[in-house]
């Protein structure tokens, strides 16, 4: 009886230690965001686009204003796309033509489209979904991503988001809680989950308190040979966007491009 | 043998009833035949219908450009190559074509951009091949030089709120992925009779898609029309000889149009069923003349019987004058009926009802019912109604089997 009753105290403990020491899941997805994106963020982006056949290189200006749910892009280089911009508030999305000077609502049924040629989509550079809203987060066994100790999260969609991927599974890094490694999933048929693209984050360093990853790779699965690698240029966290950013007449403004 | 020389000689002495049951066996082959005629009809007029709209017979791409439709896959033609399709034995000839998904606008800031496919085509080949500018009910087929004109789908220019003259929004991704956009003129609007089509499809010059798109000579598919069936064997051959299947694919219709193979294996089911209701009509009908025919002869199988005959062999006899009677009657009624599908082949019957005309309108129909001389109309039909000739036989041939000289007797 003693026996048992040790046993047990001896398991409870390792339990509350445990839980003590693993932060809750939402917590952690909260946190990895938080790092990514900040509160607001605006950052100036180089992104390399690479296929079996062709490579180039795009200069974007981006701005995303969490607390109000809204997000501007400017394509800033190469000559051929400069002035390109994207504003999106909320759920309407719109793309500046500067070739015919027109802004045009882009459907939502387009938002898993490629974004300029990239292996992003309009969603990924919009920022609309989130993974911290949109997604249910469930801690997984993993302890450890190539010799780094990190958690391994599961997410699966909310039954009312407006999203997208079946599943994604994050790696974050425990020390900092830096994203790593997502993968995002495609659900051909119930219950059984296909990884459909990778996005791997290198180059962490602190800015503004925040460990924010300066490369992202996007590598699709289904396409060999192609992928999109993002740097960071400049990043500017938490400082207050001011309106007239998220504007019509800014999206407009297509020669001033800085 | 003595049976059969007295089942002949049976059915010359009664004439009447000979033939009574003799037309009745004719009627319902040429019923079947023509059945089976309207049916085939209807087949091939699908087949030509759903082919001959846009897809063609035969269509050749790069290896890679229908898992990706990327325009990094796209077909680029020899000098050989465009030779080989030229020199097609049998074919009515091709089409190069190119075909884009894009985004589409009315000419207004803030308007909201439509899914739009884009197919950029040669006009002047396209016209004599597929039905896509027959349906322009409005304006002409895009050309090409000076400003970049569309012709919308009805629905879509609906959609749009753009009518002729205007201008529309393009925007589709480069062949470099890079974003291009432009400004279209309307110049036409068509109405197919196929939603995917009608909602969502554009025509544009197909030089001017491959200068928007910047893929140089980049085409997305060639489409071959040869309608001839007997031609397609032929033709496959050659396509494969030309565009080698390690850097090419050649798709046959079925695969094309893979949804009209399921409606056919969907409508056969339906035409077994009613050719099956009709073939019970059809043996019936036999049974029936038969049997009164074996009624009025009471007296004859009574005199039989009395002279000896086994009820055996009085089976027999009347099993051998009905299977006489029936290939006769097959005979006579493939010798009408193949003519006269012939015949209609070559001339449909045009229908004149308003609701029929708008009903086949839909679909993009012509207002006819066509007939078509199908294979199992000539090799599976005998032998079916042969065999429903017997089985119509066997019922009164036991009935006369067991007649009595005492039934006979008793019969005045």
């Amino acid at each position: 009886m003693t026996r048992i009753c040790v046993v047990l105290a001896a398991a409870l403990w390792l339990a509350g230690v445990a839980r003590a020491d693993a932060p809750d899941a939402a917590e952690i997805v909260r946190r990895a965001e938080d790092a990514l994106r900040g509160n607001t963020a605006e950052m100036k982006l180089r992104m390399a686009i690479t296929t079996p056949r062709w490579s180039r290189e795009l200069v974007v200006r981006t701005w995303d204003d969490r607390p109000h749910d809204r997000s501007f892009v400017r394509v800033l280089e190469p000559e051929k796309d400069k002035g390109t911009a994207f504003l999106r508030d909320h759920d309407a999305f719109w793309t500046w033509l500067p070739r015919v000077e027109r802004a045009m609502r882009i459907p939502p049924s387009m938002m898993l489209q490629s974004w300029m040629g990239s292996d992003f989509t309009n969603d990924d550079l919009a920022r609309e979904s989130s993974l911290e809203k949109d997604y249910v987060p469930v801690l997984l066994a993993g302890q450890e991503l190539e010799g780094v100790p990190a958690y391994q999260l599961e997410l699966r969609p909310k039954p009312e988001a407006p999203v997208v991927w079946a599943k994604v599974e994050l790696w974050i890094e425990k020390a900092r809680y830096a994203p790593l490694l997502y993968t995002y999933y495609d659900e051909p048929q119930p219950g059984h989950f296909e990884p459909l693209r990778t996005l791997r984050f290198s180059d962490i360093h602190e800015v503004q308190g925040r460990p924010l990853p300066h490369a992202w790779e996007m590598v699709p699965m289904d396409k060999p040979g192609h992928s999109t690698r993002v740097t960071l240029e400049e990043v500017k966290l938490d400082q207050v966007l001011a309106d007239d950013i998220f504007t019509q007449s800014n999206l407009r403004k297509s020669e001033a491009a800085r | 043998m003595l049976l059969l020389q007295l089942a002949w000689r049976n059915l010359g002495r009664s004439r009447r009833r000979t033939a009574l049951t003799l037309a009745a066996a004719v009627f319902a082959t040429l019923l079947m035949i023509l059945n089976l005629a309207v049916s085939a009809g209807s087949q091939k007029r699908w087949i030509a219908n759903a082919v001959e709209l846009y897809p063609g017979h035969f269509q050749v791409s790069a290896r890679g450009y229908r898992d990706t439709r990327s325009l990094d896959d796209a077909l680029v033609l020899s000098d050989a190559q465009r030779a080989a399709l030229d020199g097609l034995p049998g074919a009515e000839g091709w089409a190069p074509r190119l075909e884009a998904f894009g985004l589409a606008s009315a000419d207004a800031d803030r308007a909201t951009g439509r899914g739009v496919q884009l197919l950029g085509i040669d006009a002047a080949r396209e016209s004599k091949l597929s039905r896509l500018l027959r349906g322009m009910r409005e304006g002409r087929a895009p050309a090409r030089g000076g400003v970049r004109e569309i012709a919308l789908g009805d629905q879509l220019a609906r959609n749009l709120g753009a009518k002729l003259g205007d201008t529309v929004i393009v925007v589709s991704a480069d062949a470099f992925g890079s974003q291009t956009a432009d400004r279209f003129h309307v110049v036409g609007e068509f109405h197919l009779g196929a939603s995917e089509l009608d909602g969502f499809a554009a025509i544009v010059d197909l030089a001017e898609l491959q200068d928007f798109l910047g893929v140089g000579g980049g085409l997305s598919h060639v489409a071959v029309f040869a309608p001839e069936p007997r031609a397609q064997t032929q033709i496959e051959a050659s396509l494969a000889a030309a565009f080698p299947a390690d850097r090419y694919e050649v798709l046959g219709w079925p695969q094309l149009v893979p949804e009209l193979v399921q409606f056919f294996r969907i409508k056969d089911i339906g035409d077994w069923l009613k050719n099956g209701l009709l073939l019970i009509v059809v043996a019936f009908g036999l049974l029936n003349t038969i049997l009164m025919s074996v009624f009025e002869r009471v007296r004859e199988f009574g005199v039989l019987r009395a002279v000896g005959m086994r009820p055996r062999a009085i089976c027999g006899l009347v099993v051998a004058e009905s299977l006489m009677l029936s290939l006769l009657g097959i005979g006579l009624g493939f010798g009408l009926g193949i003519p006269l599908v012939l015949f209609l082949e070559r001339h449909a019957i045009p229908l004149t009802g308003a609701e029929m005309r708008a009903s086949l309108a839909v679909f993009g129909l012509e207002p006819v019912l066509e007939f078509a001389l199908s294979r199992s109309a000539l090799v599976a039909l005998p032998l079916v109604l042969v065999a429903v000739g017997l089985v119509a036989a066997f019922l009164p041939a036991l009935r006369a089997g067991r007649s009595r000289p005492v039934d006979a007797l008793r019969e005045t």
